[in-house]
């Protein structure tokens, strides 16, 4: 059945910690302990090469998908780079790249399942986001830095595709950038923010256990997004989850925020920790609004340990250099 | 002195520098990376395209303070500061000098592989390429045509 054949994630090695914030923003930032930081000579293309370098080599990928909030030009096709470092593309490379919301991710991974049972052939779904260096400061405060990658083949051995069910509608909430700018903003009505969420989180998630036949209690994981905690544990009990079921696999605390990397990095952590049978429901939501829900069940590949492999040796970095790096000085 | 490479050279030089591309002589089996018209070894012309692993040990460094940088990496020493530049035998043979990253106190004979970074941006063009980072031992890609 087609499904996930392996995976992997890649992390900038600087860090900026709760500690540092604390010592000199005065407060944590709520539920982050860590983040990422990604480095002058990387953006979302060189994370996303290097996530899908953590793949074994495959040389006969028949689709490609890349999904980014923060590629480096807003009009070019661009996953030509990623494809040359993979050593793959020319002619017969189908490819597709989604930019436009957090929901990115899982309208990638959406597209190659459809694109891997069409065709016969693998295909790579790359998600790589890293912090805006300009707009909100509580919001760019949360935003990290990494991607993940995924391949998509007919025998999907970590784990199988069951289903899928979409949502969509006009409901503007969370965050957006204006045509023309390249600051993140923030509509900052947290009630409204969260109410838009859980319609568009609903709105994909019970189509699809009504069509399975199932409910949550059948999932042993929900996998969002990289949200803030209040938010995330709203979305999992609008749809009738428990924070046992999404906390887990909730990877924010080690990353922050990383828009359309951040669903499917919390799926690599699900991956990581599933037994062979354990259903999982992820689901991809993107601010506007819309929403992704997919079914997988857990193959015996799963449990590779990629996310913590990933974000291992980290270096610390200090408040100025972060803000050096990161462009806001 | 200067690292710009123009956007010609840089389309003609892509697949060395993002893909790793060398040339492996059909008479000698000599590698030579970046790839060149004829074999540095036998001087045969013909030559077989060859991906190379990347992985490799580090022979020599130095590094860049950010006021003797190329003008071309200013964006980059404003937001890093200075950087390391290492000369790295890859393990098909070939030697070639790259950027080092992620590396604040570099050893020689350390192992290193290459990755993906951005070298810079000029005339509004983003130049990728490959830099060196340290080899923990994680799984690379198999060595193919």
């Amino acid at each position: 059945m087609v499904g996930l054949a392996a995976y992997g994630c890649y992390f900038p090695a600087a860090r900026l910690t709760a500690a540092e914030t604390e010592r000199v923003w005065g407060s944590p930032i709520a539920d982050l302990d860590s983040k990422p930081v990604a480095a002058a000579d990387e953006d979302a293309l060189t994370l996303a090469a290097a996530a899908a370098a953590t793949i074994d080599g495959d040389a006969a990928l028949g689709s490609m998908s890349l999904a980014s909030t923060t590629l480096p030009y807003r009009r070019r096709v661009q996953i030509g780079v990623l494809a040359r470092a993979l050593r793959s593309g020319g002619d017969s490379l189908f490819t597709t790249e989604h930019t436009t919301s957090a929901r990115a991710g899982t309208e990638a991974l959406a597209v190659q399942l459809l694109a891997v049972r069409a065709s016969g052939r693998s295909g790579m779904v790359v998600a790589a986001d890293v912090a805006s260096p300009t707009g909100d400061a509580h919001r760019a405060a949360v935003l990290g830095a990494g991607a993940v990658a995924l391949l998509v083949a007919e025998d999907g051995a970590v784990a199988t595709f069951e289903a899928s069910a979409h949502h969509v509608a006009e409901d503007p909430g969370l965050d957006f950038v204006p045509a023309g700018e390249s600051a993140l903003q923030d509509v900052q009505v947290s009630g409204y923010t969260q109410e838009a969420l859980g319609a568009a989180v609903r709105g994909a998630v019970e189509p699809l256990l009504h069509r399975l036949g199932r409910t949550p209690s059948d999932y042993r994981f929900l996998v969002l997004g990289t949200m803030p905690g209040r938010l995330l544990d709203a979305a999992a009990r609008g749809c009738g989850f428990t924070r046992e079921q999404s906390r887990p696999v909730w990877a924010f605390p080690s990353t922050g925020d990383l828009g359309a990397a951040g669903a499917l990095t919390n799926l690599a952590l699900a991956l990581d920790t599933a037994e062979p049978g354990d259903r999982i429901l992820l689901v991809g939501y993107g601010a506007g609004s819309g929403a992704d829900a997919l079914s997988f069940t857990a193959g015996e590949s799963a449990g590779r340990g990629a996310v913590a492999r990933a974000l291992a040796g980290g270096r610390p970095v200090d408040a100025l250099t972060y803000l050096r790096m990161t462009g806001r000085i | 002195m200067g690292a710009h490479v123009s956007v010609p050279m840089y389309r003609r030089t892509l697949a060395a520098r993002v893909g790793l591309e060398g040339r492996r002589c059909d008479r000698c089996s000599a590698v030579s990376f970046p790839p060149r018209g004829a074999c540095g070894q036998c001087r045969g012309r013909s030559l077989t395209p060859v991906r190379l692993s990347g992985v490799g040990t580090l022979q020599a460094w130095t590094y860049i303070t950010a006021a003797g940088a190329p003008p071309e990496f200013a964006a980059q020493v404003r937001r890093d500061g200075g950087y390391h530049v290492g000369l790295v035998a890859l393990q098909e043979g070939p030697r070639v000098a790259g950027q080092l990253v992620d590396v604040s106190d570099p050893e020689i004979g350390q192992p290193v592989r290459a990755v993906v970074r951005r070298l810079y941006e000029e005339e509004g063009v983003v130049r990728y390429g490959f830099k060196f980072a340290p080899h923990m031992g994680e799984q690379l890609p198999a060595e193919g045509v």
